[in-house]
């Protein structure tokens, strides 16, 4: 994942803005990692450079 | 219910048949279709077009010849499809995720489209919504739909399998996620079958 596209994702459950944490990167993306929301606190995990941003209950 | 119409059916069956897919998928969904699909959306050279339901990337190849690879954001629920599309287009933006529930901002993208991925939504109006609310103002949603068929016996068959919308039906969809100029395209791959799906897009205001 590029760090840009924090600029347009959101909580997929309560639309919230999101906060990146990284594990491991390259020059040119995050390959592990995970977004975490502001307001409701549901994290979504990076991994293989692939943000999972199914809500919880469909992954 | 329809043996498709679950989310989780539908993931399972796609790990499974993502081996086979490229095979299949050209009897039903042809290089002119795409085309078409993406014509609909109305996009140029540099937009930022969201994908939703890449699969292995058969849409997102036409997505990509037009507003350029690392402009696409694609969505899909299943990784096991997702990781061919992935090796396709390395600069793309991918991320798992699930169409009723878009993980965006609201007005970001200058269009959306999703081609024969609404038929597994339990929601479709739900996931047009959506699909609306992250588009901007002025911007398109496409959706490529498998069509209900006329003859009576088929359409049996094939609702047993999965939702097949009416032209109708799509179109009140559009309509009540507040989309505008409505167009749309029936189609299909030969001759004999040229009204399989439905193709349409909608603005919004």
């Amino acid at each position: 994942m590029r760090k840009k596209l924090l600029d347009i994702l959101a909580c997929p459950i309560c639309k919230g803005d999101l906060k990146l944490e990284v594990f491991e990167e390259n020059e040119e993306e995050v390959i592990s990692g995970k977004l975490i929301c502001t307001k409701c606190g549901t994290e979504y995990p990076i991994e293989d450079g692939i943000p999972n941003m199914l809500p919880p209950d469909l992954r | 219910m329809a043996l498709l119409d679950d989310k989780k059916r539908a993931r399972h069956f796609y790990k499974y048949f993502s081996k086979v897919y490229d095979l299949i998928n050209p009897f039903f969904y042809s290089n002119e279709m795409r085309k078409i699909v993406v014509d609909m959306a109305n996009v140029k050279e540099g937009d930022l077009v969201l994908e939703v339901g890449c699969g292995t990337g058969f849409t997102t190849y036409e997505i990509v010849r037009r507003v350029g690879e690392d402009r696409v954001v694609a969505v899909d629920l299943t990784p096991e499809q997702m990781v061919k599309a992935v090796r396709r287009f390395p600069k793309a933006n991918f991320l798992r995720g699930d169409a009723e529930s878009l993980p965006f901002k609201d007005d970001v993208f200058d269009a959306s489209i999703s081609a024969g991925s609404i038929e597994y939504w339990p929601h479709p109006a739900l996931g047009i919504q959506e699909m609306a609310r992250v588009t901007k103002p002025g911007g398109r949603v496409v959706i490529l739909a498998p069509r209900k068929p006329d003859n009576p016996f088929f359409r049996k068959i094939a609702e047993s399998i999965m939702l097949f919308p009416s032209t109708q039906q799509c179109v009140a969809w559009f309509l009540k996620a507040g989309l505008e100029d409505i167009r749309y395209v029936e189609t299909g791959p030969y001759r004999f079958w040229s009204k399989l799906v439905v193709i349409v897009s909608g603005k919004k205001v």
